[in-house]
């Protein structure tokens, strides 16, 4: 659907599953770690901060171009997430939602306040698209769509085998019990570090992508409403699953992209939204598919007696 | 350097200020099978979790396993260097298949003559029927056996089992028993903890008997299953 979707040729609609795409593989990066390890992390968000600021920085100042800048990027988020995802793979529960909360919290400060790096609240502006491979020019909205659609599916595919791997086997014994897995030889703090780290990998996609896109880096990108948004779309979208991330983050861009122009409250809108599917859905919107599809055999089966 | 392939010297143990465990001393000898006998809260499961670092107990003395002290040693890596356990309660994962339990739990053996998860579905075809389903959706006697399975794939050179006779039916413990026996045709030592008398007399060559945290006697299982004073002593038979 989403590879069909720019033959319509609407430049608006083209837009829009862009936004989708870079906030969906943030949402992902944190549905990853939530679904397979029942860890809600807040600092999703920095590594995408990290990757976007690099580039935003080494191509501003013209130290390095594409894909050279992008490459940094996402090897200095993977260096930072690797002490951060240290500092918190001991803690669970509460404790790792607070421990994260205050580490991008840290993140956002820093990237207010260190203006001769990141020029503070205004940001980091005029960041152009690349070229890609000096044959495509990404300025093109169609061109830079489809280059971000190929990375978006390798990414979901990555985490669909990781997921149903033998990893993915002990990432679900860890979120049950980290100290059965320990008494079968498992380094548990280990395996959480990896996760982390796949997540980090992930989310730092995300705000290369974030970077080229709007040309421009502030801080907004990794505000603690920024982490806030990554989480009611897992959860709008059903927190369990992958899919479920990319459809939560589809609802809630659109329904903002939409509603931001016909009024200043559609945040306001979303919470009931969220409060809504809170209460009568907890799963979220593939908890609803769930239910509905398992109605349909029900009933199926029923009419073929 | 000593023989014994488990050797517990001077060990105390506490939970937060009770001194559970009180200067036990033993020594396991490689192929031997040894049970541990005592009654309720005596100190049988903590000496169990003592040996591999488990659930928040502080240690002093000395363990070795294999001649290496492993006492200062993180859980992971004891089991890793071949204990496998036996849990009281199981402990299963109900966020994984029956299948999954022994995947993960699974080391393959060079020259191949070790357990796999095939063998345990041979010899066990009320978990092998059911290898999709959750661990902890078995009956409470597939479900020890599904542990002990897990305990088996691991290879390991020392088992610990901590009660296996509780809450299953006496097929599945006889079932149980032969596979104790057989384990030793396998290169595998045997640490018991138990409360039924029987079983422990069947399955084990050696006894010892904590009474308050402390080995209060030693005993061939011939010696003890026919010394009934130290049974009604220690034991209250």
């Amino acid at each position: 659907m989403l590879s069909i979707a720019p033959n319509f040729g609407n430049t608006f609609i083209i837009i829009v599953l862009i936004r989708i795409m870079y906030y969906g593989l943030l949402t992902i990066a944190f549905s990853f770690l939530a679904s397979q390890l029942g860890l809600f992390s807040l600092m999703v968000p920095v590594a995408f901060g990290v990757s976007g600021y690099t580039i935003a920085i080494l191509e501003t100042k013209n130290i390095l171009i594409f894909p050279y800048s992008a490459l940094v990027g996402i090897i200095l988020a993977l260096i930072i997430s690797t002490f951060l995802g240290v500092m918190v793979n001991r803690s669970k529960g509460t404790y790792f939602l607070m421990l994260t909360l205050v580490l991008g919290q840290l993140a956002y400060a820093i990237a207010l306040q260190w203006v001769s790096l990141t020029k503070g609240t205004t940001g980091i502006t005029g960041v152009n698209r690349p070229y890609l491979l000096n044959i495509a020019n990404l300025e093109s909205n169609i061109l830079f769509y489809y280059f971000i659609l190929v990375v978006f599916i390798i990414c979901i595919i990555l985490l669909y085998v990781l997921i149903n791997s033998s990893f993915g086997v002990k990432l679900r014994g860890v979120r049950e019990s980290e100290s059965r897995m320990i008494m079968l030889g498992y380094n548990t703090s280990l395996i959480k570090w990896v996760a982390f780290m796949v997540s980090s990998f992930v989310s730092s996609i995300g705000g290369i992508f974030f970077v080229y896109f709007i040309g421009v880096m502030n801080p907004d990108a990794i505000s603690l409403n920024a982490s806030v948004k990554v989480m009611i779309a897992s959860i709008f979208g059903g927190i369990n699953s992958i899919i479920g991330a990319i459809i939560g983050t589809g609802i809630i861009k659109i329904v903002e992209i939409v509603l931001s122009g016909i009024t200043q409250r559609y945040l306001l809108i979303i919470g009931v939204m969220f409060l809504i599917v809170i209460l009568l859905a907890p799963n979220g919107i593939m908890g609803i598919a769930e239910r509905i599809s398992k109605f349909g055999t029900r009933f199926f089966k029923k009419n073929s007696k | 350097m000593s023989e014994s392939i488990l050797s517990i010297k001077d060990l105390n143990s506490y939970y937060g200020k009770s001194h559970v465990l009180q200067d036990v001393s033993i020594n396991i000898n490689p192929l031997e099978r040894v049970a541990i006998l005592g009654r309720n809260g005596m100190g049988k499961s903590t000496l169990m979790k003592s040996i591999l670092g488990l659930g928040g107990i502080r240690r002093d003395g000395n363990i070795y396993f294999n001649d290496e002290n492993i006492i200062k040693k993180k859980t992971y890596e004891i089991a890793r260097r071949g204990i496998a356990y036996v849990p009281q309660g199981r402990q299963l994962f109900s966020l994984l298949s029956v299948e999954e339990h022994l995947a993960i739990a699974y080391k393959p053996v060079k020259g191949g003559n070790g357990w796999t998860p095939k063998m345990v579905f041979d010899i066990f075809p009320e978990i092998g029927e059911r290898k999709k389903i959750s661990g902890t959706k078995l009956s409470g006697g597939e479900q020890q056996i599904l542990a002990i399975g897990r305990a088996l794939v691991k290879n390991p050179s020392l088992i610990l089992m901590d009660e296996p006779s509780e809450g299953i039916s006496t097929l599945v413990l006889e079932r149980i028993l032969g596979i104790c026996h057989r384990l030793t045709k396998q290169g595998i030592t045997l640490f018991l903890v138990e409360q039924n008398l029987g079983l422990a007399l069947s399955v084990a060559q050696k006894v010892y008997i904590l009474v308050n945290g402390r080995i209060v006697h030693e005993a061939s299982a011939e010696e003890f299953n026919a010394d009934k004073e130290s049974q009604h002593n220690f034991l209250g038979i």
